[in-house]
């Protein structure tokens, strides 16, 4: 019974925490302009999360290394080194548009100038992440998360053409008057945005908060599997709900406010109360992943004692990286800097940085020494080879389409 | 080896002149067309969300940093719009869209207007201004497009 809730507990969190500001910006950006026609990119970025997060997490509780201690371990300091910046940077630039998101949401909520919620906001993630467990930080943010299942509600209650959307989604080709290198741009920004690599880092490093062990493998297997899934069903939603209603009326999405707009027209003030609550949970639980993932990257390559579950004094440093990090992050939106912006750019430089997370753990997922019987199979060793290519092929691509589509125009 | 690279330097040289006014022609119109698109765009947001309004079915707060976004979005618009030098043969075009976007710049800021209960117009008025700049900057749009 015990395990049956916590298996359960762990998926609606991993459905909740699935989406955050990259999730819903892109999925409505692309859904008002393309249509359904870029939801594959969404499946082949859930199965790649659900791939690399399950290898991370068996990774982490067979071996006792979280990601970032692989890296430095299989890499060297030098290598490993040029991957720390790169992550960080990404990740940092991740934690940003989340506090970002948290205060464009505050200020839809209640209309004062989204300048104002910035430094609260910042400070909010700080005391949590000071204050509050690592489990029930997890638990309480991914559960208000799933308010955002008012989008898949909202969808049935708009009463869409569902021929007209499963033939977009099943016969997907770049519409008319869009360009072709501006749809693969924002199949690229999709694709990061479903496997961002803080994801990773908060996945495997959480394993070891939780100390799991090889008995945890089955339960975290469930969380990944059916859990992402379910989660990426979400951004599928988000889109289909932009695509039924903003894009028949040339709506661009600009902001987080006309994220909401198909939520409201369907159901009234009452599921545009819960979306606003889903999306401040959401950007807050992202951004407290965020944050504790720039902490964990920093402690875990230079071997400074690290983890939620030892108090501040016992791991000084690990907190203050995640203290500066925010502050970083605060002080950046405070510039007034768009965060819908921001956001747009961290999911194309989350995929720029893929390859630098997901090959070290398709090597160690390999490695005996590390995980004994429980290294890759081959099912899971030709998926992840296939993974691979398609990660190295999407972050080089990244770039030049960026220039030659002037970030997607 | 040094003939060649003079030639090459020239071709492009003469072929740049060759291929400068119409291409400024077009990339005046495209920038146009774009600034429109995003004008109207702002325009169709706040229609939704009058409608939501009128209905009792937004909030306050919500409705109006909507509409805030959407004064951004179309403030914007103009200034692409203004910023663009264009060629003799778009500068009536031009123009004309310089007008439609400020229109539509004011139809969505008396919307916000109304919205948060400072404008003596009903629901009806400020659907109607805005009804028609949408069709305003569509009718430029056709123009430009043809």
């Amino acid at each position: 019974m015990k395990k049956l809730f916590a298996v359960a507990l762990g998926v609606l969190t991993a459905i909740g925490g699935f989406v955050d500001i990259g999730d819903l910006v892109t999925n409505a950006v692309v859904g008002a302009r393309f249509g359904m026609s870029l939801a594959w990119v969404v499946v082949v970025g859930v199965v790649g999360i659900c791939l690399f997060a399950q290898m991370s997490g068996r990774v982490a509780a067979v071996s006792g290394r979280a990601t970032f201690e692989i890296i430095r371990e299989r890499l060297g300091p030098r290598v490993g080194g040029a991957n720390l910046v790169a992550s960080f940077l990404v990740t940092m630039l991740t934690l940003t548009a989340e506090i970002g998101g948290i205060a464009l949401a505050l200020e839809l909520a209640s209309s004062v100038e989204r300048r104002l919620w910035i430094p609260f906001a910042g400070l909010a993630v700080w005391l949590v992440l000071w204050r509050v467990k690592f489990s029930v930080l997890e638990n309480a943010a991914g559960l208000l998360g799933l308010a955002l299942v008012v989008f898949a509600v909202a969808l049935f209650q708009l009463g869409p053409d569902w021929d007209e959307l499963v033939r977009q989604v099943t016969h997907p080709s770049v519409p008319p008057d869009e360009a072709a290198p501006t749809y693969w741009y924002y199949a690229v920004a999709l694709f990061g945005a479903a496997m961002t690599p803080y994801e990773v880092f908060f996945f495997s490093s959480g394993a070891r908060e939780e100390r799991w062990t090889v008995e945890d493998l089955s339960t975290s297997r469930a969380n990944v599997l059916v859990g992402f899934p379910l989660g990426g069903l979400l951004s599928l939603a988000i889109a289909a709900c932009a695509t039924v209603v903003l894009l028949p009326r040339g709506i661009e999405v600009t902001s987080l406010s006309q994220i909401t707009l198909p939520v409201a027209l369907a159901g009234g003030k009452f599921l545009l109360a819960l979306v606003i609550l889903g999306i401040v949970a959401a950007t807050f639980g992202a951004a407290l992943e965020t944050a504790l993932s720039t902490g964990y990257t920093l402690a875990q390559f230079f071997g400074w004692s690290w983890g939620k579950y030892r108090r501040p004094a016992e791991a000084a440093r690990f907190h203050t990286a995640m203290l500066v990090a925010v502050v970083v992050g605060t002080l950046v939106l405070l510039t007034n800097v768009d965060p819908v912006a921001v956001t747009e750019y961290s999911v194309v430089f989350s995929a720029i940085a893929l390859p630098l997370t997901y090959l070290p753990i398709l090597v160690v997922a390999n490695d005996p020494e590390y995980m004994g019987e429980h290294v890759n199979g081959r099912a899971t060793n030709a998926l992840g080879l296939g993974y691979l290519v398609v990660i190295v092929v999407a972050s080089l691509a990244a770039i030049p389409l960026m220039v030659a589509t002037g970030a997607g125009g | 080896m040094f003939g060649a690279a003079s030639s090459v330097l020239a071709v492009t040289l003469l072929g740049g002149c060759a291929w400068g006014p119409s291409s400024a022609d077009h990339a005046a119109a495209d920038h146009v067309a774009t600034a429109l698109d995003e004008a109207a765009s702002g325009v169709a947001v706040a229609t939704v969300v009058v409608e939501l309004v009128g209905q009792g079915r937004t909030t306050t707060p919500v409705a109006d940093v909507t509409l805030r976004d959407a004064i951004a979005d179309v403030a914007g618009a103009q200034r692409t719009v203004a910023d663009i030098v264009p060629t003799r043969d778009v500068a009536a075009l031009r123009a004309d869209a310089v007008q439609a976007v400020a229109d539509a710049l004011v139809a969505v800021a008396d919307a916000r207007a109304w919205v948060d209960g400072t404008s003596s117009d009903d629901e009806a008025g400020v659907a109607r201004a805005l009804d028609d700049a949408a069709r305003t900057i569509d009718a430029v749009g056709q123009d430009l497009g043809g």
